[in-house]
């Protein structure tokens, strides 16, 4: 039954609720309609940019059109600064992946600590506000002078900046447990792990979420900038560096498509599933 | 006796603003097995706090806190809580909310007791059914099952109905008075309403604001059910009003009151 028809039987019949076939497929293309004229948006104003800077200045600025084919080449695996871009994608993505799994382990564990022991909070908390005041690039001379150029100079730089959030929020979500939830668990005689595992991180998870989700994106933006600095011969990060030297721009505007992209699927689809899963399981949705 | 309360004070101060309130000041009560003991006062005269000295949740800053012949040191099952706010876990559905403080068993064993208790709310069919889903009334009965299934022998109430509608409300004492009658427990119960109170109590204890002290007692013997307007109830209720206007707490000009305790370290 349509909304309208199931609202005026529930009038009719003096009923106080109703239901009806949810209109899933409105939301979905309306959600879909704005996705694509935000994109169209972009790419608009990027054409005009191009062809504004190819008249005034004769520069070899790449247009969508031209961009756009030669993105459908390198997928069809075409090289760009020597290898395919599923091989830069992959290298670039291997970092992050090791630089924030290591973020989230310690991230988690620091969060948890700082969040239970009131004591070193407030010490703990200065650190870790100071640590993450250090802009990402920021951190490149510190990551060279302990592990000079190369991978694990790159890994600790998305380490150092993924981190910051992942503690913050944790032991802020932590702290921010009602009292009595404790109080309960504590009064049935529960010790300090079930304390933790049943009550403190389900009612903190959110929390924790939302600071894995700001981590992965620092991690992501400076994966690019600390690949560029620190001298990686592959990823997407250095294949955009070196259109300085090859003049190769469209490879780096091919690049920069593939690290958006790759930024808003994990934002869009992973977190958001994520979250509306622990939301549902927490039983935050409340119904009508 | 089970549970006393001898010479408590008990000081709350903040080191950083350098403000104290003192919330009780040399409160005794003796609490014994069957009392349904029901403690009454304006807001800010030390019912909670008494309640959470006897739950373990907070220590006495002078006096001795007994249970069972014991110094009271912490938070235990033998003295369950019913809280004032709702206090469901929202991920757990309403049979893992009340197996979660079942003391003892295997998984099997936790949900049987669960719902033996849920059965005695009258929430059986609402067993997998989540907190959210649930009234305001349903929830506090769920959170008694909960309570319950902890097997107390002390059961503690922090104005356990205070949030609910008139007509809840009175429903919910009466199956409060017939679990306490049934099952042998002693129940101390705090609210804020005199008729509450009189309706329910043997012992109905009238503590008074700033600092926190015990005002005056009275025991009933009437049987229940109880008709508040019948004379023994009016009379009652009227010497009760009197006593607490006569404390300083009522005109509204107590000191100390409009501090809260959130916040303040011992």
């Amino acid at each position: 039954m349509g909304r309208k028809e199931a609202m005026d039987k529930a009038l009719k019949d003096g009923r106080s609720h109703f239901e009806f076939r949810p209109e899933t497929r409105k939301f979905l293309l309306s959600n879909s309609l704005n996705i694509a004229v935000g994109i169209a948006l972009v790419i608009a104003v990027w054409w005009i940019l191009a062809e504004a800077m190819i008249y005034t200045r004769g520069a070899l600025f790449p247009t969508p059109p031209e961009t756009f084919s030669a993105l459908w080449s390198a997928l069809n695996g075409a090289e760009l600064n020597g290898e395919t871009i599923y091989y830069h994608t992959g290298s670039s993505m291997l970092r992050w992946g090791i630089g924030y799994a290591i973020a989230l382990i310690i991230g988690i564990a620091v969060g948890i600590s700082f969040g239970t022991l009131s004591r070193i909070y407030d010490t703990g908390m200065v650190s870790v506000y100071v640590i993450q005041m250090i802009p990402g690039l920021a951190w490149v001379p510190i990551a060279m002078l302990i592990f000079g150029l190369g991978e694990s100079a790159t890994i600790f730089i998305i380490l150092m900046t993924a981190m910051p959030p992942i503690i913050i929020n944790t032991a802020g979500g932590i702290r921010q447990v009602p009292p009595v939830y404790t109080r309960v668990a504590l009064m049935s005689g529960k010790d300090k792990i079930s304390l933790f595992t049943s009550v403190l991180i389900p009612a903190a998870s959110l929390s924790i979420i939302d600071g894995m989700r700001i981590g992965l994106a620092n991690g992501w933006r400076v994966l690019i900038a600390a690949e560029m600095v620190l001298g990686a011969m592959v990823g997407l990060g250095a294949t955009i560096y070196d259109s300085r030297y090859s003049l190769d721009f469209v490879s780096a505007f091919i690049c920069i498509i593939v690290i958006c992209f790759i930024g808003l699927a994990i934002e869009k689809m992973f977190f958001a599933g994520l979250e509306n899963m622990v939301r549902n399981r927490l039983g935050l949705d409340k119904e009508v | 006796m089970l549970a006393s309360l001898k010479n408590v004070s008990k000081v709350f101060a903040n080191p950083r603003t350098g403000k104290g309130l003192v919330a009780l000041n040399d409160v005794s009560i003796q609490v014994e097995k069957g009392d349904f003991l029901c403690l009454i006062g304006p807001s800010g005269c030390g019912k909670s706090t008494t309640l959470n000295l006897l739950a373990g949740f907070e220590h006495p800053s002078e006096g001795e806190l007994m249970f069972n012949g014991k110094p009271i040191t912490g938070p235990s099952p033998e003295r369950g809580v019913v809280f004032q706010e709702f206090s469901l876990y929202p991920w757990m559905n309403v049979l893992q909310n009340v197996a979660f403080s079942v003391r003892a068993g295997n998984r099997s064993e936790m949900e049987g007791i669960a719902r033996k208790y849920l059965g005695m709310v009258g929430l059986l069919d609402f067993a997998h059914a989540m907190p959210n889903e649930l009234s305001g009334g349903m929830k506090q009965r769920v959170a008694i099952a909960r309570t319950l299934a902890m097997d107390p022998d002390l059961l503690l109430m922090d104005e356990p109905f205070g949030s609910l509608d008139e007509q809840t409300r009175r429903k919910l004492d009466n199956e409060v008075l017939s679990l306490w009658e049934g099952q042998g427990k002693t129940v101390v119960f705090v609210t804020h309403c005199i008729e509450e109170a009189l309706m329910l109590g043997t012992r109905v204890v009238l503590m008074s604001a700033s600092p926190g002290r015990i005002n005056k007692e009275w025991k009933i013997e009437m049987p229940w059910p109880r008709d508040p307007l019948s004379p023994e109830m009016i009379a009652l209720k009227k010497d009760v009003v009197k006593s607490l206007q006569v404390c300083s707490c009522a005109n509204g000009s107590a000191q100390g009151v409009f501090i809260t305790i959130n916040g303040l370290e011992e």
